[in-house]
Parts: C-alpha cells; structure tokens; sequence
C-alpha cells in the first residue's frame, strides 16, 4: 500500500469525525454518529497500520488490545456520578500522548541528522530531487527517520514549529485535565 | 387518592414532622445569625447598624431604644419596576428584524475579509508545503465551528466526550514511530499507542453509555 492509499483513508476517517460531531444535534441522530466516530477512528487506524510508514505492527495490535482492556474496563465500572472526572482523566492521557509524539519526532529529527552528516551527506536536503546515495541511504533506516530524512531546510522549521506548538497544546492539555480532575474528585 | 379524584404525591403525617422541622429552620436561621454577628470568627460580637439584618432585630442598642427599624434597604431595590417592553408593530418588527440581518452580514463579511486577508498573508511569506498544513488546520477550524454550534445544549457533556475519543488520532503520529531504531523513541512511541488507545475505546463506550441515559423512556 502507497501513501496515496493512506491519504484517502484519511480523508474517509475526517469525513467520519465532521459527521459524528454534526450528528451531536440531536439525541436520536446522536446515537448514529457515535458509531461514525468508531466507524472513523478504526478506518484511520487500520490505514495506518496497513500503511508505509509503521512499523511492529504485532507490538502495536497488543499495545491497541491492552489500550482496549483498560478503557472498557473504566468505561464500563465507573459510576454515572463520576463519568466527568473519567473523561477528565482520559483526557490528560491524550495530552501525554501528544507530548511523548512530540518528543519522539524531535529526537528522531536529531538521529536522522547525525545519521546522514556521518555518512558525509547533507542535511536538510537541498532543494530539488533526492540524490541517489541519500534515498538508498534512507531506505535503510526506518519509516518514520525516512520520512524526516527527506525534508528540506525550511520544511524541517515548519516542523520545528509545529513539534513545539504540539508538545506546547498537549503539555496543557496534559496538565489541565490532571487538575481538572483533582477539582471534579474533591481532591 | 382524595375524595375529587387528584392524585396527591407526598408523605402521610406530614404535620408530624412539622415540629423537627421548624426546629432545623430557626436553628439554621439562628445560625446565620450568629455568622452575621461576628464575622471575624472569634467569638466577639460586632455589632453592625448598618446591616440590614442585624438593624432589624435590634430593639434597643446603647441604651436607645431603636425599635421600630426603618425599612430594610433590599426593599428599596425591589421596588423599582421594570419597564413593559413596547408591543411592536408588524412593519417597527419588520425593520427591525432587516436592520439585524444586515448588522450580521456586516459582521459576517468583515470577519471573511480579515480571515482572508490573514490567509492571503501568511501564503506571501510561507512555503507551499506549509500551506498544505495550513489549509486543513484552517478548515478543520472553521467545519469544527460550524458544527459545534449545532449541537443540542444537552448533548454537551457527551459532546466532550466524544471529541476526547476522536483527539486520540494522535494515535497515528506514535503509530508512525514505533518502529524507530531508537528504543527511546519505541518506549514513548509505545506508551503514546497504549495511552491513546484507552482514551479511544472508553472515549466512544463512555459516549454510548451517557447517550442510553438519553433513551424514550
């Protein structure tokens, strides 16, 4: 599967979410779009896993299944009562997440450069067509460091600026629904 | 069931439970009371005139008797009246009802023309691979606006937590990284990947069980 394939998926899964949020306007259309949103968040899911791009698939499919056993596990035991302090605390999660994705792009950004400036190649690519000793150099690492490799200066600021507003976005997410939920626990 | 047939929902006896009852009331009244007259909390009796409450159930303060109390301020406040909104005739409504519409398409194509005028800016200095970005944050922004405004005032909290279920598209970027040839990168990946995948699935089951609260009963 090329990227192509995945973009499109993509562009299914966000038709998906817009439905599934526009769904809320109504309690009975509501019950629908929940399933839109499940319906979307798996398309895009699978797209990826299917995808260039990932690797440990296997590793992933367990972590997703144990992901799974908690949140059904909480969705279902928690009290009514205390269902905004769950949404709460699963949010902070989300916050987490986009903080250590942040990170690992920004680490991988510093390997990918030290890998190619060892090899006596230049980084951030100039601009115009790959040479050929950097893509097959890129071919040997992974996915994810293949995709940085390829950028070229300014892209790789555009990047810089998007890691620190993401890392920025979910530290505080991070931290508010920490608090968020000390506030609705009584804590 | 009474004698014409009402129906009338509520406890038998309830004059049996009127004595405990008042009881609560004016020891909570007296309560308050003691509250308003020492508010630093330590016991000592600072004995406020200007105090509504307190002015009325003075009767007699620093050897004056000073009852009858004027009447209490919060009155005075009550008393003012509201003024009856005019009945409009159809043709006042009519113009009214134009001069909003045309007040919002105001509003309406000022905001498109500096939302523009910004985008327009930003595509002067920026590469076209930011713009790609760029486009789809912007549209993202503006269908995320357009339909939650939508949304029922009820379906609010649900709302939440379905837009917390679908913010874990994170998901994708650890996804992405996981196979790194870094093991730092491949624990956070990992940890990203199982984190998200809790917020999904109890995310979308916490948005079905708030929604079944909402079934015809």
């Amino acid at each position: 599967m090329d990227f192509g394939f995945t973009i499109a998926a993509y562009a299914v899964a966000g038709v998906l979410f817009i439905l599934s949020l526009g769904g809320l306007s109504g309690q009975e259309s509501a019950k629908r779009a929940v399933w839109y949103g499940i319906a979307g968040m798996t398309i895009a899911v699978l797209a990826t896993l299917i995808g260039p791009g990932s690797g440990l698939w296997l590793m992933s499919m367990i972590l997703i299944a144990a992901g799974a056993g908690v949140g059904y596990q909480l969705a279902t035991k928690v009290q009514m009562t205390q269902m905004p302090e769950l949404v709460a605390i699963m949010h902070s999660l989300v916050g987490l997440a986009a903080v250590f994705v942040g990170f690992n792009a920004h680490i991988e950004l510093v390997n990918v450069g030290e890998v190619l400036r060892e090899a006596g190649m230049a980084f951030p690519q100039p601009k115009g067509p790959l040479a050929a000793p950097v893509y097959e150099m890129l071919g040997t690492l992974s996915n994810f460091a293949a995709l940085l490799g390829k950028k070229t200066a300014v892209e790789v600021g555009i990047l810089r600026v998007e890691l620190v507003l993401g890392i920025w976005i979910g530290a505080v997410t991070f931290t508010g629904s920490v608090i968020a939920y000390g506030k609705l626990a009584g804590a | 069931m009474s004698d014409n047939g009402v129906v009338i929902i509520g406890c038998t006896g309830s004059h049996s439970r009127m004595a405990a009852q008042s009881s609560t009331l004016y020891s909570t009244n007296i309560r308050h009371m003691m509250s308003d007259l020492t508010p630093e909390k330590d016991g000592k009796i600072v004995h406020n005139m200007e105090d509504d409450v307190i002015r009325g159930a003075t009767a007699v303060f620093g050897g004056d008797i000073t009852y009858p109390p004027p009447p209490p301020k919060v009155a005075a406040i009550a008393a003012q009246k509201r003024e009856k909104p005019k009945e409009l005739t159809p043709e006042e409504k009519r113009a009214q009802e134009i001069a909003a519409f045309k007040a919002q398409t105001k509003n309406q194509v000022t905001l498109l023309a500096i939302g523009g005028a910004l985008v327009l800016g930003v595509g002067l200095i920026a590469p076209a691979s930011f713009m790609q970005h760029f486009i789809v944050f912007v549209l993202s922004v503006f269908i995320g606006f357009q339909v939650i405004w939508n949304v029922a005032h009820s379906l609010h909290t649900p709302l939440m937590a379905v837009t917390n279920a679908i913010s874990s598209i994170v998901i994708l970027g650890a996804l992405m990284q996981i196979g790194s040839s870094s093991a730092l990168i491949t624990i956070l990946a990992a940890l990203g990947i199982f984190m998200a995948a809790v917020n999904i699935f109890g995310g979308f089951l916490v948005t079905r069980r708030m929604l079944a609260m909402f079934q015809k009963s």
